[in-house]
C-alpha cells in the first residue's frame, strides 16, 4: 500500500500542529487505532522527511522503514491509548522506532505487550555521579584518572566482570535487582533512593529468564559493554535551572560528575530474542494482525506475554545490579586518584534512568485514571514535580531526566513537568539517536581522526577496540542539543544543566 | 596500677600512690586498721616499725598469716592480693548489712522506696481525671505560652504541645550545616498560586512539613539498610577473573 504512494501522498497524512510537533493521521498506515505524534524542530525535521522522502522513491525496498511509518505502525497495534509518540530523537528500530512511547489499556483484554517495544538491550540507562572535586583538582591528573577507571571498569566486547558470582548469585540478583547490590555492600543506601523503580522490579522472576541467557550474563556482570555504552568523566558546563541543579547537588560549573551508560549485556539481549519466538507462536495462536513483522507482540496476559514481562523485569534487574557495579568501581578508582574516601568525595548518585524498558504506570485519559503499560524504548521517563513515584527530594522539581550523549559531545539533566505527563505519559527523549547507520558510519569516517578529533577537544580517551569508535563518533548522531532544545522548546521537560565530557572510557 | 581499687575502698590518696617503701607501710597500715582488721589493735603496732628491717619482718610475718603465697620482695603481687583482700572483707561486711533479697522482693523493695519518696499528690503520678481544674489550666497555659490554637479537646491541645516541644527540641539538637544556602524556594516553585499571598504561603508550609516527614522516613529506612549491611555486606572484587573486551 504504502509502494503505491508518492512521497507527496504521504506528506498530506502529516500535520504541524505546532512549532515542533507533528500528527500523524489515521490512515497514514492501515489500522491505525490512535494518533502518530512526533517532535522535531527544524533541523531535526529534515531527518525525518528525507528518510520518508527515501523510502518512497524505493517504493520500500530494503533496510528498516522510516521511524515515521514505524510510530504509525505502532498506533495500529490493538488496545493502544492516547498516541504513538515519537520524541525528537527518533530513528528506525526493531519493528518500534527508537525514541518511541506507546501505552497500553491493561483493562483491555486484546491489549498487547511488544519485545520490540523495549528493545534488545533491555533497561539500557544512564547513571550520573556527583562530586565535590572541580576542574582544578582533576584536570592535572586526567590522564592518570582515566587509565585507572580504564583498569576498573571492564569494557568491550567479551569482557569479564570482577565480582565473583555463581550461578546461585546470579538468580538472587534477577530477583533482587539493586536490593542485591545492597545485601553485598557494592551499594550505598542512598543509591537506591535516587534509583527509578528503587533499582528493583518486584515482578521480575528468574526461571522467566532462560539457561542461555543467564550463561550469557554470568560472566559479563560488572562490565560495560561495547556499542554507544560509556563511562565518562564529565564537567558541568552550564546551569539552567539554579535550583533544580542545587537540590541534585550541583552547585557551579565546572564541578565533576561521572556517568554510566549501559545495559542489561547479553542477558537482556538472549531474553528479548526467546521472547520473540514465543510471541510469535502466540500472534498465530491468537490471530494478532500486525502491519510489520517486527512488531511482534502477545497479548499482556496470555502466558507468553506475562513469561516475557517476568524476564524483561529479572533482565532489567540484571542492568541496576551492573551499573550498581561499575559505580562501586568507579568509586574504588576516584578513592584511590585521590586516596579519600568515596563518602568524603561524595559520590552520590543524582539518579539512575532506564531508557529501553515497558512499565505498568497510573495515568490519567479523559479525567479518567487508567493502568496502562507503558512501552518506552529509546525514551525516558520524566515524571512531573509532586509525583508519588519519584524520591522525595526531587519532589518540588521533578524527576531528574539524564541525557547521555554521543561520546565526545555533550550531554544534559533535564526534570519532568506537569505537560509531559499529560502529553506524552512522561516520557521524553533519551539522547542524541542515531542519523548515520553503523555500517555508513564505517564507510565514511576514519577511526584515526575520530580519536584525534577527541584529542584535540581535550578529551581523554580509553577505548577497548578503537577500529569500532568511528560507529560511535559524534557525525553518526544527530545533536543532542538540537534533540534536548525541543524537549524544552516542547515542554515535556526541561532543562537543569549540561555537561561536557573529559574522559571517555568505551568498549 | 591500683587506682581504681583504692578509690573503690575510699582511700583518700588513691591518684597519687606509689609502690615506695613509706606508702606501702601506711598503705598496709590503713588498709588493716580500716578494712582487714586481722591483728588485735595491741598487735598492729609492728607494722609501724621505722626500720626497714623491722617492717619487712613484721609484713612478712602479717601476710603468711593472712595466708598470702607472696614474700614483700614481689611487692606488686602483694599489693594486688592485699588489695583483694580488703575488698573482699569490705564486701563481706556490707553484705551483712544487706540481708539477701530475692529478685522479686528486691523489686518489691524497690517499688516501695520509690512509692516512700514520692508524695502522693505529686504530678508525677498519674492524674485522678484529666478533668481535674487544675490539670485542664496547666495544659491551657502551657499551650497558650506555646501559643498553640484553641481547641474543645484538652488531650489534642497537650499532644499538640508534646509534639511542637519534641521538634524545638530536635531542631535545636540538629546540627544544620550553615554552608548550604538556602535555595529561595517560592510559592510559585511549589505550584501554588491562588492568587492570595497568605495563602501561597500556608499552603507551601504544608507540603514542606509533609516533605520533611517523608525525607524523615526514608532517612529511617536508610538507616536500616546500613544497619542490614553491617551484617551482611562484604564487597569483594577479584581481578583476576577481569577481562578487557575487543
Amino acid at each position: 500500500m504504502a509502494g503505491k504512494r508518492t512521497y507527496k501522498d504521504e506528506c498530506n497524512f502529516i500535520e504541524r500542529e505546532g512549532n515542533c510537533t507533528f500528527k500523524i493521521k489515521k490512515d497514514f498506515v492501515p489500522n491505525m487505532q490512535v494518533e502518530g505524534r512526533f517532535y522535531v524542530n527544524d533541523r531535526l525535521k529534515k531527518l525525518m522527511f528525507d528518510e520518508l522522502s527515501h523510502h518512497s522513491r524505493s517504493q520500500g525496498v530494503g533496510g528498516f522503514l522510516p521511524a515515521v511509518k514505524q510510530i504509525a505502525n505502532v498506533a495500529s497495534l490493538p488496545g493502544i491509548v492516547h498516541r504513538s509518540i515519537g520524541l525528537p530523537d527518533v530513528h528506525s528500530g526493531y519493528g518500534f522506532a527508537i525514541g518511541n512511547m506507546a501505552a497500553f489499556d491493561m483493562e483491555n483484554p486484546d491489549a498487547v505487550v511488544s519485545p520490540g517495544g523495549v528493545g534488545f538491550d533491555i533497561n539500557c540507562g544512564v547513571r550520573l555521579l556527583r562530586t565535590n572535586l572541580w576542574l582544578d583538582d582533576v584536570a592535572p591528573v586526567k590522564e592518570e584518572l582515566a587509565q585507572l577507571l580504564f583498569n576498573h571498569i571492564p569494557v568491550g566486547v567479551g569482557s569479564r566482570g570482577v565480582i565473583p558470582m555463581g550461578a546461585r548469585d546470579l538468580e538472587e540478583a534477577l530477583e533482587l535487582g539493586m536490593d542485591w547490590t545492597l545485601r553485598e555492600g557494592f551499594s550505598w543506601a542512598e543509591d537506591k533512593e535516587h534509583c527509578e523503580e528503587y533499582g528493583r522490579m518486584l515482578q521480575a522472576d528468574p526461571s522467566c529468564v532462560s539457561a542461555r541467557s543467564k550463561k550469557r550474563g554470568l560472566p559479563q556482570l560488572g562490565t560495560l559493554g561495547a556499542g554507544n555504552h560509556y563511562a565518562e568523566i564529565q564537567i558541568v558546563e552550564e546551569i539552567f535551572d539554579k535550583k533544580a541543579a542545587y537540590i541534585m547537588g550541583i552547585e557551579e560549573e565546572n564541578q565533576i560528575c561521572v556517568m554510566i551508560h549501559s545495559g542489561s549485556r547479553g542477558l537482556g539481549h538472549q531474553v528479548a530474542t526467546d521472547a520473540l519466538t514465543d510471541v510469535e507462536k502466540a500472534m498465530k495462536r491468537d490471530k494478532i494482525l500486525v502491519n510489520d513483522r517486527q512488531l511482534a507482540c502477545a497479548k499482556i496476559f496470555s502466558k507468553e506475554g506475562q513469561n516475557y514481562l517476568k524476564g524483561m523485569a529479572a533482565a532489567a534487574n540484571y542492568a541496576w545490579v551492573n551499573r550498581s557495579s561499575m559505580t562501586f568501581l568507579a568509586r574504588q578508582a576516584f578513592s584511590k586518584m585521590f586516596t579519600a574516601d568515596p563518602d568524603d568525595l561524595d559520590m552520590h548518585v543524582i539518579y539512575d534512568v532506564s531508557h529501553n524498558i515497558a512499565k505498568e504506570e497510573l495515568h490519567v485519559i479523559n479525567g479518567q485514571e487508567r493502568r496502562l503499560l507503558v512501552h518506552r524504548k529509546g525514551s525516558t521517563r520524566a515524571f512531573p514535580p509532586f509525583h508519588p513515584l519519584i524520591p522525595v527530594d526531587y519532589q518540588n522539581f521533578g524527576q531528574p531526566v539524564i541525557i547521555g550523549g554521543t561520546m565526545g559531545t555533550c550531554s544534559y539533566v533535564l526534570t519532568g513537568t506537569n505537560k509531559g505527563m499529560d502529553e506524552t505519559f512522561a516520557t521524553t527523549c533519551h539522547g542524541a539517536g542515531r542519523a548515520l547507520s553503523r555500517a555508513k558510519s564505517r564507510r565514511n569516517l576514519q577511526y584515526t581522526d575520530v580519536l584525534e578529533q577527541l584529542e584535540s577537544q581535550g578529551i581523554s580517551i580509553r577505548v577497548a577496540s578503537p577500529k569500532l569508535v568511528m560507529e560511535e563518533a559524534a557525525e553518526s548522531y544527530k545533536d543532542v542539543t538540537e534533540v534536548v532544545n525541543t524537549c524544552h522548546a516542547v515542554g515535556i521537560s526541561k532543562k537543569a544543566f549540561k555537561l561536557r565530557p573529559i574522559a571517555v572510557i568505551k568498549g | 596500677m591500683y587506682t581504681r581499687r583504692l578509690k573503690a575502698l575510699g582511700y583518700l590518696s588513691a591518684d597519687k600512690f606509689k609502690t615506695n617503701i613509706s606508702q606501702v607501710q601506711q598503705l598496709v597500715i590503713w588498709l588493716e586498721d580500716n578494712k582487714i582488721r586481722y591483728l588485735p589493735i595491741e598487735n598492729r603496732e609492728s607494722l609501724k616499725a621505722t626500720e626497714f628491717k623491722d617492717f619487712k619482718r613484721a609484713l612478712n610475718s602479717y601476710l603468711s598469716g593472712l595466708g598470702c603465697p607472696f614474700e614483700m620482695k614481689d611487692i606488686d603481687s602483694v599489693m594486688t592480693w592485699l588489695l583483694g583482700r580488703a575488698i573482699r572483707s569490705e564486701y563481706t561486711e556490707v553484705l551483712q548489712e544487706y540481708p539477701e533479697l530475692n529478685t522479686a522482693e528486691f523489686k518489691g523493695a524497690r517499688a516501695k522506696r520509690r512509692a516512700e519518696a514520692v508524695p502522693a499528690d505529686d504530678y508525677r503520678l498519674p492524674l485522678p481525671s484529666v478533668d481535674h481544674p487544675e490539670f485542664k489550666q496547666m495544659v491551657n497555659q502551657l499551650c497558650n505560652s506555646l501559643m498553640i490554637p484553641a481547641h474543645d479537646d484538652l488531650i489534642l491541645r497537650l499532644q499538640a504541645a508534646a509534639h511542637l516541644i519534641g521538634e524545638r527540641d530536635k531542631l535545636e539538637n540538629s546540627k544544620i550545616d550553615k554552608s548550604r544556602k538556602s535555595i529561595g524556594l517560592t510559592p510559585q516553585d511549589l505550584g501554588f498560586d491562588f492568587g492570595d499571598a497568605a495563602l501561597d504561603q500556608a499552603a507551601m508550609g504544608l507540603r514542606l512539613l509533609h516533605q520533611s516527614e517523608l525525607r524523615n522516613l526514608q532517612t529511617r529506612i536508610n538507616e536500616i539498610i546500613v544497619k542490614v549491611q553491617s551484617v551482611t555486606a562484604d564487597p569483594r572484587t577479584d581481578e583476576r577473573l577481569g577481562r578487557v573486551g575487543k
